[in-house]
């Protein structure tokens, strides 16, 4: 592994980190003169119009995963998987009338655990805080880990060194700029990350024709073009809902949902699915390109990289190595910002000092910026390289909280307790699909018991809940039962009585 | 004198000595049979030569990786490794397979120093292995497949019908 088979220099590699280090950071300073108040730098003074919108949204989306993995799935599901990860994009369009439904219910709102907990109760805003926070940082981590050894496979810059830079870079632009710096940052990167993913697609193109890496695949991988592939049928849906999991839930999308302007929601999360959309695609078509090229393949994460520099030799190391650290820095930034966000606002503030003044509040927003960014660098230090494995577990847990956020958001009669155990057996049953079964059903198991939980609950126990209890400025209407749920709950009432 | 007569000796002392280092530093290296000799010599092996399961049709094998020799490993239907099979080049230790359909597959391994790009520089193949691929059956998939569905098109139609509804009727 190293210059021979990924074709980077490492003078060139650690000329290019200086500078796009140096770029994030300058730009963080800059953008940082704006993000004055909390409410500045947790959300970006809720007014991102819709061009940065759609940015943030499609470079959030493109992380270390799509470039890395996404070519890995199609290497081992074939059509299917390249289909499976593109997927992911649906969790975006499904989140745009959701946005435009959250900033309606909550103009004022900073984060998701915020909305749970005023919806359904302080014990499920625990539950969801807990697998959020576990979510967040399992993704942080792993992403700071395989920038490190992505930086030592490409360019031979020592893990730790590579890990620590990347780490330093988005704690710092973070840290001065908040959401301003890094919708700014966003911006640029999912600029460069789909210029680079058309370069390299189309030098595909020009050496191999669609035809030539379809006989080559009829030839040697078979069971790629396979209708009826069983493990990639089951990792389809699994794929999505841990996809629509992670979107639902996640502050990453909600912070981004306050902070967009009235109305920009909606498009620019649909606008950012339909960006998104074709960049796993190409990502998988690069990789099924391979065996027409004649590569062979040692560790199928790195195909990319490999089928890059196979193709345009130094210049491609670049074009890749400047991808994966734009779709690095993107990601890592927006968890960065949304997890201290949660923690400063939903444990800090909600357990410790609720009365808070603004100037307290961001002194302390800083310092869990700086926290976060220590503790995951702490994690990736001994280099474990197992995280991706836990990052998976965490998928039966986002797919349970699918029907307690949506359910929550549109109808108010669901029952507080059906949402609070959907998320517990959602994640409990997921879990044990994932070590019985497979990691390809544990999303799917963990979202259909939260379904039927949540559904079952409310249509035995109905609730009514006011809808103007998630918005303090708007006074409290009930909201009128339809008559089945007024009949659910007369029943109910009286079979506890009796 | 005594001075002129003691230089010699220790020209002579301080030579022995660094005879001595360079004896016992070249002792091992040249003890160190040739990259080339090895690979004449010994098949290389893999990590284990049990059978191996896979119901997704891909799969990683892996074998001792000495960055001084690249590799081949041939994947055939058969024991015997006849017809024409296809071999993957590789110089990390492993190689990834997939696409694999449902049955029984041969692999086996050999080596040669890099840069050495003689055919009769390769060392004999390793002991095959042997590897079964059985991929889940399409119930199980079918049943997984349809409750992925249902599930999905169920968040659909509630996310949808609720802001066509909102939309129409306001909350």
């Amino acid at each position: 592994m190293g210059t021979e088979q990924y074709g980077l220099p490492p003078q060139v590699g650690w000329v290019l980190l200086a500078a796009f280090s140096m770029l994030w950071i300058g730009l963080g300073l800059y953008w940082g003169k704006k993000a004055q108040s909390v409410e500045g730098h947790m959300l970006a003074g809720r007014n991102v119009g819709l061009a940065l919108g759609t940015a943030t949204a499609v470079a959030t989306w493109v992380t270390s995963n799509t470039t890395m993995l996404a070519p890995q799935f199609a290497l081992q599901f074939g059509i299917w998987g390249m289909l499976a990860y593109s997927t992911a994009s649906i969790g975006l369009f499904l989140f745009a009338p959701m946005a435009g439904r959250i900033r309606e219910l909550m103009p004022n709102g900073y984060t998701s655990a915020e909305f749970v907990t005023l919806r359904y109760g302080r014990g499920a805003g625990i539950i969801f805080l807990c697998i959020s926070i576990f979510y967040s940082l399992t993704w942080m981590i792993s992403m700071a880990m395989a920038g490190g050894l992505l930086l030592d496979a490409l360019a031979h810059i020592p893990y730790v060194i590579g890990m620590s830079a990347i780490l330093f870079v988005c704690v710092t632009y973070t840290l001065f700029g908040g959401l301003y710096a890094v919708i700014g940052t966003d911006f640029i990167q999912s600029c460069l990350i789909l210029f680079g993913v058309v370069v390299v697609g189309t030098a595909v193109l020009e050496v191999v024709s669609v035809s030539e890496i379809y006989r080559a695949l009829e030839a040697r991988r078979p069971a790629l073009l396979d209708v009826l592939f069983p493990a990639a049928l089951m990792a389809l849906f699994n794929n999505l809902l841990f996809g629509l999991g992670e979107i639902a839930h996640s502050n990453v999308w909600w912070s981004r949902a306050f902070a967009m302007r009235d109305g920009v929601g909606r498009r620019a999360y649909l606008l950012g699915g339909l960006l998104w959309l074709p960049i796993p695609v190409a990502a998988g078509f690069i990789a099924l390109a391979a065996p027409a090229l004649g590569i062979s393949v040692t560790r199928p994460d790195m195909i990319a990289p490999l089928v890059a520099s196979h193709l345009l030799g130094t210049a491609g190391a670049v074009v890749v190595f400047i991808v994966i650290f734009a779709s690095l820095a993107s990601s890592i930034d927006s968890l960065l910002a949304a997890t201290s966000d949660l923690i400063t606002k939903e444990v800090v503030q909600r357990f410790f000092v609720p009365r808070a003044s603004e100037a307290s509040l961001r002194r302390i927003s800083l310092l869990v910026i700086l926290g976060t960014g220590l503790l995951t660098w702490a994690v990736c230090l001994p280099k474990v390289g197992t995280l991706a494995t836990v990052l998976f577990l965490a998928g039966p847990m986002v797919g349970s909280t699918i029907w307690p956020i949506i359910g929550g958001l549109y109808r108010s009669d669901i029952n507080p307790r059906a949402a609070t155990w959907a998320m517990l057996l959602g994640s409990a049953s997921g879990l044990i699909a994932y070590f019985t079964i497979g990691w390809q059903t544990a999303s799917l198991i963990g979202t259909a018991v939260s379904m039927l939980v949540t559904l079952l609950g409310t249509r035995l126990f109905p609730h009514n809940f006011s809808w103007g209890e998630l918005n303090p400025d708007r006074p409290a209407t009930p909201t009128p039962l339809t008559p089945a749920a007024a009949f659910a709950r007369s029943a109910s009432a009286s079979v506890s009585t009796v | 004198m005594i001075v002129s007569s003691a230089a010699p000796r220790c020209t002579a002392g301080a030579l022995l000595l660094l005879a001595t280092l360079i004896l016992a530093w070249v002792q091992p290296v040249a003890g160190e049979p040739a990259a080339g000799a090895i690979a004449a010599e010994h098949a290389p092996q893999f990590e284990n030569l049990d059978t191996e399961h896979c119901d997704a049709g891909y799969l990683t094998l892996r074998w001792h990786d000495d960055t001084r020799f690249h590799y081949q490993v041939e994947l055939a239907n058969n024991p015997g490794f006849d017809g024409d099979n296809e071999v993957f080049p590789g110089s990390e230790g492993q190689v990834f397979l997939s696409g694999l359909r449902s049955g029984k597959y041969y692999v086996r391994l050999r080596q040669r120093p890099l840069g050495d790009d003689r055919e009769s520089s390769w060392s004999p193949w390793s002991q095959s292995k042997e590897l079964v691929v059985e991929h889940h059956s399409l119930l199980l998939t079918f049943g997984l497949f349809s409750a992925g569905a249902v599930v999905f098109v169920s968040i659909v139609h509630f996310v949808l019908g609720h802001e066509r509804k909102r939309r129409r009727f306001g909350h």
